[in-house]
C-alpha cells in the first residue's frame, strides 16, 4: 500500500465509521474485518495483527471463548 | 433396541481368559478395536455393562474414512445400504435462506459423509462382531474397579451372576464420556466448554424435504435467539438439535412439554401437517476436552473416554473408530512379539495429535453454531450477512471439511512426513480410489488390500525390495497398481497417490514413501522395523 493509498483509505474509513449509526458501528467493523481477512493472502500476518491488537487492549492472546474445564 | 445377542451368558469363541486384551465398552471405539484385532487374528474380550444397545441417534454422521476402515468387515456395505448421503448444506437466518450448496460429486467408493443413527450403526457393528470367533462379547458386565501394575491389570466386574475378577495384560477403556475407569485411575479431561445447551431430538415424521440436505437455522421463528440443526436419518427419522437461546431458562426448556412445543413450532415452520412422534431425546453441551495422554501403563483410553469434541462436524464417533483401529494393530504387533511395548506409546502420541486437530476443526463449528460470547455472536452475525452477499467463501465456516482424516506429522512411526498439502505424503490417510492392476482388472484400493501391512507400488517397479513376509510381526502384502484412478463416469485421471512405492500401515496410513529414489529408505525400514522387540531387548541390556 502506497502512502497515497493509505491516506485515501484512512479518510474513506473515517468517513464511513462516522456515517454508520452508533448501534450498527460494531457490526460494521466486524463485517469489514471479515471482508479484509477473506481477501488477505497471508493468514499469518492476520493472526499477528490480531495478537498485537489484543496486547494493545491488555487482553490475553488466544484464550478460547469457552469456559476452562477439568473433569475426571 | 435389543442387542443382537444380549445377555451375560453370550460367550462364544476363545475367551481372553487370564491375561489377554480386555476392551471395556461396546461403542464405536470398542467395536473398532475388537474388529481391528480380530482382523489380525488376535483374540479379545469385549465387556459392556448394558444388555441392550442404547437407543437414539446420538452421533449422526459416518465419514468416508470410517467407511474405508470398516469396509473389510462388511459394515461399510451394510451402512451404505440404508444410510442417507449428505449431499448439500443449507443455511437460514430467521426463515430466510442464506444459501443451498450442493456438494460437488467426488470420485471414490464412499461419499464424504453419510447419516445413520448411532443405534442402527451399532447393531451393524455388533453383527460384524458376531462373525468373528476371536471376539468374546460379554453383555451385562460392569467394571466396578481396576488395579493396574507393571505385571498386569485386574478388573472387578459386576455381572448378573455376581461379582468376579478378571485379569488382563492390556485394557482398552472405551467406556464413554463418563468413563468409570478414567475416574478410578484419577485421570482428568481438560479443555474448554462452550456453554450453549442443545436439546437433541429424534422425530419420526414423513417430511417431504429435499433428501440429504444438512440444514441450519440461526434465530428461526421456531427457536428465537437460538440455532436449529436438522439431519435426515434413515427410516423417516429426523434428528433435530435445538440450541437454547442465552436468554432462556435451561431447566424449563428441557422439560418434555417444552421440547414437544419446540418441535411442533419447527415442523410447522417447515409446513409439516402429518402426524409426527418424538422417539428419543436428550441434551448436550458442546465441550472440547481430552486426556493429556491416552495411555496409562497397561490401560489405554479411546473414544469419548479419551476425548470429547463439539458434535458439529462428525468428529466424535469417527475419531472413536480411528482410535480403535490405530490401537488394534499396535496391540496385535506387541502381543504377537513383533514389537516392544514402547510401540504402544505411539497410539497415545498419534491420537492425542489427532484429538488436537479434531478439537481445532470442530471448535470453529462451536464458535459459529453454538455462539454465546459477545465476540462469537457479533462475528457470526457479520459472517452470515456476508455469506449471502459479497463473500460466499465464508460459507466454509459451516461446511463439511471437519470430516477430513487426521494427519500424523510428528509421529515416530512415520518416515519423513511431508507437507500437509501432499495427499500422498507419509503421515496421511491412504486415499481410496478405483485402481487398475497390471493384469488390467479394476477394483477399489481398499478391496485390494489385506488387513496387515502392505508395500504398494504405484506406476513404478518396486526396486527389488525383497519384501519380508512379516513386518513388526504382522503379515505384509505386496501389490502394484497403475498410476491412474478411474471413475465410472469420467475418463481416467492421475492417481491421488504420486508414482512411487509406499509402505502402508494396517490402519491405512502411509508410513513411508519412496518417490523416485532407489528404495534404500524403504529397504532400511522393512528390514529394521521400529520398536522391534529384539531391539527393545537389546536396549534393555
Amino acid at each position: 500500500v502506497t502512502a497515497d493509498d493509505l491516506d485515501q483509505a484512512y479518510a474513506r474509513l473515517s468517513q464511513a465509521i462516522t456515517r454508520v449509526p452508533s448501534d450498527r458501528r460494531e457490526l460494521f467493523l466486524a463485517r469489514l474485518v471479515l471482508l479484509l481477512i477473506s481477501s488477505s493472502a497471508d493468514a499469518s500476518s492476520v493472526m499477528a495483527d490480531i495478537s498485537d491488537a489484543e496486547a494493545e487492549a491488555g487482553v490475553a492472546a488466544g484464550a478460547p471463548n469457552g469456559r476452562a474445564l477439568g473433569a475426571s | 433396541m435389543s442387542a443382537p445377542t444380549p445377555g451375560p451368558d453370550d460367550r462364544r469363541g476363545r475367551a481372553a481368559g487370564p491375561g489377554g486384551i480386555v476392551i471395556v465398552g461396546a461403542g464405536p471405539a470398542g467395536y473398532a478395536c475388537a474388529l481391528g484385532l480380530a482382523a489380525l487374528g488376535v483374540p479379545s474380550t469385549l465387556l459392556d455393562q448394558n444388555t441392550t444397545i442404547a437407543a437414539g441417534s446420538r452421533a449422526t454422521g459416518i465419514s468416508r474414512r470410517s467407511l474405508e476402515l470398516l469396509s473389510s468387515c462388511g459394515v461399510a456395505d451394510a451402512v451404505m445400504d440404508v444410510a442417507v448421503v449428505q449431499r448439500a448444506n443449507q443455511a437460514f437466518a430467521g426463515d430466510r435462506e442464506l444459501f443451498l450448496d450442493w456438494t460437488p460429486r467426488e470420485p471414490g467408493r464412499y461419499p464424504r459423509i453419510v447419516n445413520l443413527q448411532q443405534d442402527l450403526f451399532e447393531v451393524m457393528l455388533a453383527d460384524a462382531l458376531r462373525e468373528r470367533q476371536e471376539i468374546d462379547m460379554r453383555w451385562g458386565h460392569r467394571v466396578d474397579d481396576i488395579r493396574a501394575s507393571d505385571a498386569g491389570v485386574r478388573l472387578e466386574v459386576e455381572t448378573s451372576d455376581g461379582r468376579r475378577s478378571m485379569d488382563a495384560d492390556w485394557v482398552v477403556a472405551c467406556d464413554g464420556a463418563r468413563s468409570a475407569i478414567r475416574r478410578r485411575l484419577g485421570l482428568r479431561l481438560t479443555g474448554v466448554a462452550y456453554d450453549t445447551r442443545f436439546i437433541v431430538v429424534d422425530v419420526h415424521a414423513p417430511i417431504a424435504l429435499e433428501q440429504g440436505v444438512r440444514r441450519i437455522w440461526f434465530d428461526p421463528p421456531s427457536n428465537p435467539g437460538g440455532t436449529v440443526i436438522m439431519h435426515q436419518q434413515t427410516r423417516d427419522i429426523w434428528r433435530i438439535d435445538f440450541g437454547i437461546s442465552p436468554d432462556e431458562e435451561e431447566a424449563a426448556a428441557l422439560g418434555p412439554e417444552a421440547v414437544q412445543a419446540r418441535v411442533r413450532a419447527h415442523l410447522e415452520l417447515l409446513g409439516v401437517t402429518d402426524a409426527w412422534e418424538i422417539v428419543w431425546s436428550g441434551d448436550y453441551t458442546a465441550t472440547s476436552v481430552a486426556l493429556e495422554r491416552f495411555r496409562d501403563g497397561r490401560v489405554f483410553f479411546a473414544g469419548d473416554a479419551a476425548h470429547l469434541v463439539p458434535i458439529f462436524g462428525g468428529r466424535g464417533l469417527n475419531s472413536a473408530i480411528e482410535d480403535g483401529f490405530n490401537l488394534a494393530w499396535k496391540l496385535a504387533a506387541v502381543v504377537g512379539g513383533g514389537a516392544g511395548p514402547e510401540l504402544l506409546d505411539t497410539y497415545s502420541n498419534e491420537r492425542v495429535e489427532g484429538a488436537r486437530q479434531n478439537s481445532a476443526k470442530a471448535g470453529i463449528g462451536a464458535e459459529v453454531i453454538a455462539a454465546r460470547s459477545p465476540g462469537s455472536l457479533l462475528l457470526r452475525r457479520a459472517a452470515l450477512e456476508l455469506m449471502q452477499g459479497p463473500r460466499p467463501a465464508l460459507k466454509t465456516l459451516l461446511g463439511h471439511r471437519t470430516t477430513d482424516a487426521n494427519v500424523y506429522a510428528r509421529s515416530e512411526l512415520i518416515v519423513d512426513p511431508a507437507s500437509e498439502d501432499d495427499v500422498s505424503s507419509p503421515g496421511r490417510a491412504l486415499p481410496d480410489f478405483l485402481t487398475q492392476a497390471p493384469d488390467g482388472s479394476r477394483q477399489y484400493l481398499s478391496d485390494a488390500l489385506d488387513d496387515g501391512f502392505a508395500v504398494l507400488s504405484v506406476g513404478t517397479p518396486p526396486h527389488g525390495l525383497d519384501v519380508p513376509a512379516t513386518f513388526m510381526g504382522l503379515p505384509v502384502q505386496q501389490l502394484a497398481i497403475a498410476d491412474a484412478a478411474y471413475d465410472d463416469l469420467e475418463p481416467a485421471v492421475t492417481s491421488p497417490l504420486a508414482p512411487g512405492t509406499y509402505v502402508l500401515r494396517p490402519d491405512r496410513y502411509i508410513m513411508a514413501r519412496d518417490a523416485g529414489g532407489d528404495g534404500t529408505k524403504l529397504r532400511r525400514l522393512l528390514h529394521s522395523p521400529p520398536f522391534s522387540s529384539t531391539r527393545t531387548q537389546e536396549a534393555a541390556r
